[in-house]
């Protein structure tokens, strides 16, 4: 007798099934790549996703439950393995694997600990997905984002750190609630580093065209008597202050590398703060990522915008991309 | 009196300073237009309890775009705390633009749908039968304080025994029964369609088939309705669902019931799918839809089942909560099924204490 499969269903086309064309990877199901795998189905970005982690039954259950709520989804394969062949023909790769930092560890102590993992996992993502976009979270994000690019080989418009993303969206979030408006209407950018040293932009602060520094020519120095730096401040300290009362952050990291996601998959060459190489650029000699606003296409990082940046504003960043460096030229093995 | 002329002189100066300075970025950004107070939330969900279950429906429900404002209720001060400050952060990104959260019912007034994961969740092997008296004792305190701040909202209630504490809600919440809805087999039938689907090579949504009564070890899967653009797969296959069945569908219901345990026991806890799902049957209430889901309703009367007890049945979701119940056709057996399901819910609830 023939299968109810066979008798409901007659087939059309024949010969191999469609590859895969917005195949998004995550490797990692720890909450943060849990975060942006959600974070992407929801917003319907892909049409496979594929998970990758070395905790075996965390990462089945982990798929299980996402394909449970297939019907409510529009990613019809979502797929899972210790072994990266399942990454294969992705198109974005967003790297979350590696250790977590601990209450009050800065970013710059996961160094070496994350770079060991790295040493395992880039050259089998790039094996499998030879012309896909690597988007790194793990932190210290800009060190990673070097060491995954210098352990890829691929081309450096491909290799993003997701960098001051989640800065400035923290950054925009407060700002905004001072003047009672939605985040996405306060326009400014958080650069450079990804931490305690990044660099808010504030001559280019503005709603609506309007520049705040022109209303408050003492907007972020410590002479203020409205202390807007205090919001800068804020965004450097909040990752701490959300680790200290739930134990790690996850949910807004998920949402903004979703979005960056968003940019690549549909070619939107929007400009987002990401982490990128900027040896050359203001005057930094050195192979060091920092972020900086890219325009954000379905190669990569298509270009960079150049900033009005103050003296001080370059020397910070100058700062930054010294200290970067003194970590990773004693870095082993790359 | 020497310090308070000090303060006087303090406090004019402090007056000069703002008069004649500069007004703030605020003040010389800003005009306002409106006047009064800002309007309240049309479309407010609250989600009480945050952890993984609730997160996850929290999320669910900012990405799809359902709601104007988000409350978030624990008892766990700092968690609620850092959760509600992870989801703000994200704000650039979502379009609900209200983010909050306390130990204080309070900040869940004026809701039109509370989602309910409070409570201790199921240990591995441990059925969901076992957990009520532990989550009944935490709903006591809950309910009351919900109804009070929203005397108006949908309650939706998710924590398990799905059923047993979807009456209990009922009960200490004085609501009419239709606003009072348990997530019942939404799950189990999602987790059906795709499975089915998968065997199929088809779409979940594209399969329809419902899983009803009580949610979990003896859910009912409805053979006779399972189709296929109309095409019945009982017609296709008049063995479907039995156990001398050569394809062994039965098989795919027995996966839906074990589904929840082996993904507990692999990852610690199921959410996700149980967040979307959330999230699907708040959509059908927030926008109005009429769509008809399998959530758990109040069914004395129905099908020969003569005590107040929850169970699924496809519900017509509105606005105002469950609007209507689609009659199935069931067969015997199926009928006989939900009435043993119906009895031993009973069993259980008629033992409760302080309802």
């Amino acid at each position: 007798m023939a299968s109810v499969l066979e008798k409901l269903i007659s087939p059309v086309a024949c010969g191999a099934p469609q590859p895969p064309t917005n195949k998004v990877t995550v490797v990692g199901v720890g909450q943060v790549g849990m975060a942006c795998a959600v974070s992407i189905l929801l917003r319907d970005l892909c049409d496979e996703l594929s998970l990758v982690d070395v905790l075996e039954d965390k990462l089945k259950g982990e798929m299980m439950d996402l394909q449970h709520g297939s019907l409510f989804l529009k990613t019809q394969k979502i797929t899972a393995d210790k072994d990266y062949s399942v990454t294969a023909n992705s198109r974005i790769v967003v790297v979350t694997a590696g250790v977590r930092q601990q209450e009050g560890e800065s970013r710059l102590n996961l160094v070496q600990r994350n770079v060991n993992i790295f040493k395992h996992i880039i050259p089998q993502l790039v094996k499998h997905s030879p012309n896909c976009i690597l988007v790194v979270v793990s932190n210290p994000v800009d060190i990673l984002t070097y060491v995954t690019w210098k352990l890829s080989g691929l081309p450096k418009h491909r290799v993003i750190g997701s960098g001051t993303n989640l800065d400035s969206a923290r950054f925009r979030y407060i700002m905004a609630e001072k003047l009672g408006l939605h985040a996405s209407s306060f326009n400014g950018f958080v650069l450079g580093e990804h931490g305690d040293s990044s660099v808010p932009v504030w001559s280019g602060v503005n709603v609506a065209g309007v520049s705040l520094q022109k209303l408050n020519p003492a907007i972020g120095t410590d002479k203020d008597s409205e202390n807007w730096k205090e919001a800068h401040k804020l965004v450097v300290d909040s990752a701490y202050e959300v680790i200290r009362l739930k134990g790690y952050t996850n949910w807004a990291i998920g949402l903004s590398v979703a979005d960056l996601t968003e940019s690549l998959v549909k070619n939107l060459s929007r400009v987002h703060p990401v982490s990128t190489m900027v040896k050359g650029m203001y005057g930094i000699a050195d192979e060091v990522y920092l972020s900086l606003p890219c325009v954000l296409n379905s190669s990569g990082v298509g270009n960079v915008i150049n900033m009005t940046l103050t003296d001080q504003e370059v020397a910070q960043l100058k700062n930054s991309a010294d200290t970067l460096w003194s970590i990773q030229k004693d870095l082993k093995d790359l | 009196m020497l310090i308070s002329w000090w303060h006087v002189y303090l406090a004019t100066q402090s007056i000069y300073r703002q008069v004649l300075d500069m007004a703030t970025v605020l003040h010389k950004l800003i005009v306002p237009v409106s006047i009064g107070p800002p309007e309240p939330p049309r479309n407010k969900v609250s989600v009480v309890g945050v952890g993984q279950v609730g997160m996850a429906c929290a999320v669910s429900i900012l990405l799809r775009e359902l709601t104007d404002e988000l409350a978030l209720v624990d008892v766990m001060e700092d968690k609620l705390k850092g959760e509600m400050m992870d989801l703000q952060h994200g704000s650039l990104f979502i379009k609900t633009p209200k983010i909050v959260s306390g130990k204080d019912y309070s900040v869940t007034s004026n809701s039109r749908v509370v989602v309910v994961t409070a409570g201790v969740r199921q240990q591995e092997g441990e059925t969901r039968l076992d957990l009520v008296q532990r989550n009944v004792n935490i709903f006591k305190h809950i309910i009351p304080q919900i109804v009070r701040y929203s005397p108006n909202c949908i309650l939706i209630v998710v924590s398990n025994p799905v059923d047993i504490l979807t009456y209990v809600t009922w009960k200490l919440s004085g609501l009419p029964k239709h606003r009072v809805i348990g997530s019942g087999t939404n799950l189990d039938s999602a987790r059906f369609r795709y499975l089915m689907a998968e065997r199929l090579g088809i779409h979940p949504s594209s399969f329809n088939g419902w899983i009803l009564g009580e949610h979990g070890d003896s859910s009912v899967p409805v053979w006779s309705g399972a189709n296929v653009a109309g095409v019945n797969l009982q017609k296709l296959n008049p063995d479907i669902g039995k156990d001398k069945d050569k394809e062994n569908w039965k098989e795919t219901h027995k996966m839906v019931v074990d589904s929840a345990y082996e993904v507990i026991k692999l990852k610690g806890y199921t959410n996700w799918a149980i967040g979307l799902s959330v999230a699907d049957l708040t959509e059908s209430l927030m926008k109005n839809m009429n769509r008809v889901h399998p959530v758990s309703t109040m069914v004395k009367g129905m099908y020969g089942v003569s005590e107040e007890v929850f169970m699924s049945l496809p519900c017509v979701l509105d606005s105002n909560g469950v609007g209507s119940v689609v009659n199935m056709t069931l067969t015997q057996d199926e009928v006989s099924h939900l009435k043993t399901s119906a009895d031993t819910l009973w069993n259980i609830q008629r033992d409760l204490k302080h309802l």
